[in-house]
């Protein structure tokens, strides 16, 4: 993104005088994009007119005159796509920049504002995907171990929990990051990169996602190799043997080999092939799980 | 040995309306696995069977993300299904979990479908555009999201009227050994969402955290919430104590 695109968001807040938005407005443009982040995306332009519904009232609001409103539509109507909770905090932007369309006299500076709305949406919307994607991957995964663990023992906490944690990270996302970035223009990006909060924020939750996953792997993967060996007097226990070395050895190096399979671009179906194959050889053996 | 058709019905509204609500509205989390599968299980009246098979769900999939533009293996849908054939039939769990495997995958085909049959409403909406009649735009996007609930309904219908007989039927003759086969395969698929996400988050500097979570668990036998509190007290360390580099100035964002 070009310097001058942020500055002429920057200098947004003090040019809102004569068309000013109004909560409704901002409210109707939050619940719209909250409510229905991806119900109409398609292939062709993923989640361009959710964006576009989204801005409805902004724009009807701010363009009294049929051609801009014509105008400021097609504008809205071209390709977006990203994190869908995500999608607020440039739509915060979009509304500032607007109102600030609205305020300007006709003009070469006008026509020029008009464009780099757009230009905002095409350059943020690549490194927003970029962050929300791996936090909201992060997030939900570590949410889902924590909570399937009750699931698993049968427990319905679980199933609420998870209710509610999703939920919290949704509405939080959604609202402080369409409000704050709709009064603080571009800023909330230069805040980010400053403090460097979502890099901390991403490596606390890995710490945590990671031990959680350290736990995980003998506590949920039922991979035991329950079965004995008879050499004439001697019999061997195989699980008994791997249980001597370390419990939960068996299951730890299936985790390993999947991710080293994964991270070779080994897809997750041909993974599931492989699982299957693995037990029925060991089913096959004689093997009890 | 036919199921009622009201009942298939009741059945289908109410594993599509769950699954629907993935993309057709804001989803409240109730597309995850864990809560889909209490969910189903409750309203089919077997909470229980509900809550286990979507909490190990939850972790067979816990690895599958959606990243960008592509569309993966559907989680809710898998959920759904699977819980409501096992309370139909009564088939074992194991059974049930491996049903889900083909079944994510029709999920994720018919949201492709829905994906290229909702490309068409963008050009209805250039052309609402063109005269400026905005609030009949807008309105499009109930469309897109009916869309969705119809892609959803038909399959899932179709899985239960028909699958119910015929995994019944697979069920009643299945011998020992696929049981044996099965019930090792579910224990194992675990292992494959705790190996794409670590495969995800793997950084040698969080190796450490794994091995401790792991001897915690494994030969501590600590709960997993006592577990996740330690981590969490690790994470904290680190964002209080260890100082971020800084980054360079400039650069794409």
């Amino acid at each position: 993104m070009s310097e001058r695109n942020i500055e002429m968001v920057e200098q947004t807040p003090e040019v809102r005088e004569e068309h000013k938005l109004t909560n409704k407005e901002l409210n109707s443009c939050f619940w719209r994009f909250t409510l229905f982040p991806m119900c109409s995306i398609n292939y062709e332009r993923f989640q361009t007119l959710t964006y576009f519904t989204a801005m409805k009232k902004v724009i009807k609001k701010l363009y009294p005159n049929k051609e801009d409103q014509i105008d400021a539509a097609k504008r809205h109507m071209a390709f977006y796509n990203t994190t869908p909770q995500w999608m607020g905090i440039n739509l915060g932007i979009s509304c500032a920049q607007e109102e600030a369309i609205a305020n300007m006299a006709d003009g070469p500076e006008k026509d020029e504002l008009k464009e780099s709305v757009n230009t905002m949406k095409a350059s943020l919307m690549g490194p927003l995907a970029g962050i929300g994607d791996s936090i909201d991957a992060t997030l939900t995964a570590i949410f889902g171990a924590l909570c399937a663990g009750f699931a698993v023992a049968g427990s319905p906490i679980g199933a609420i929990l998870m209710v509610i944690l999703m939920n919290v990270y949704y509405v939080g996302i959604c609202y402080y990051g369409y409000f704050y970035s709709y009064r603080n223009g571009i800023k909330i990006i230069r805040d980010m990169n400053k403090s460097n909060i979502l890099d901390r924020v991403m490596e606390a939750a890995s710490i945590l996602g990671m031990t959680a996953l350290g736990a995980l792997v003998p506590s949920w993967v039922g991979f035991n190799l329950t079965t004995n060996i008879a050499i004439g007097d001697y019999v061997l226990n195989i699980q008994q043997e791997l249980d001597n070395i370390i419990p939960g050895l068996a299951p730890l190096v299936l985790t390993l080999i999947l991710a080293l399979l994964y991270k070779k671009n080994v897809s997750s179906l041909k993974l599931v092939v492989v699982i299957f194959i693995l037990a029925l050889i060991f089913a096959l053996l004689g093997f009890a799980a | 040995m036919g199921f009622d058709l009201g009942y298939v019905l009741y059945v289908t509204l109410v594993c599509s309306v769950i699954d629907w609500l993935g993309y057709g509205m804001y989803n409240m989390g109730l597309n995850q696995p864990v809560v889909a599968g209490a969910i189903v299980g409750l309203l089919l009246g077997d909470p229980g069977t509900g809550i286990v098979i979507g909490g190990t769900l939850q972790l067979v999939y816990m690895g599958v993300v959606a990243v960008g533009a592509a569309i993966p293996v559907n989680k809710t849908t898998a959920t759904t299904v699977s819980v409501a054939l096992c309370i139909m039939t009564e088939i074992s769990m194991e059974s049930a979990i491996a049903l889900a495997v083909p079944v994510a995958v029709l999920g994720q085909l018919d949201q492709m479908l829905a994906w290229t049959l909702n490309s068409s409403l963008m050009h209805i909406a250039d052309g609402y555009a063109e005269k400026g009649e905005l609030d009949k735009m807008s309105r499009l996007q109930f469309v897109g999201s009916a869309i969705f609930f119809i892609t959803k309904a038909i399959p899932i219908f179709l899985c239960i009227y028909f699958g119910s007989p015929f995994v019944q039927m697979i069920n009643d003759n299945m011998p020992a050994w696929v049981q044996n086969w099965l019930t090792m395969a579910t224990g194992m698929l675990p292992a494959l969402g705790f190996g794409m996400l670590f495969a995800l988050m793997y950084k040698p500097k969080y190796i450490p955290f794994f091995i401790i979570g792991f001897v915690m668990a494994a030969v501590f036998g600590g709960s997993l919430l006592a577990i996740a509190l330690l981590g969490a007290a690790f994470a904290l360390t680190v964002y209080f104590y260890v100082p971020v580099a800084k980054k360079k100035k400039g650069g794409a964002l």
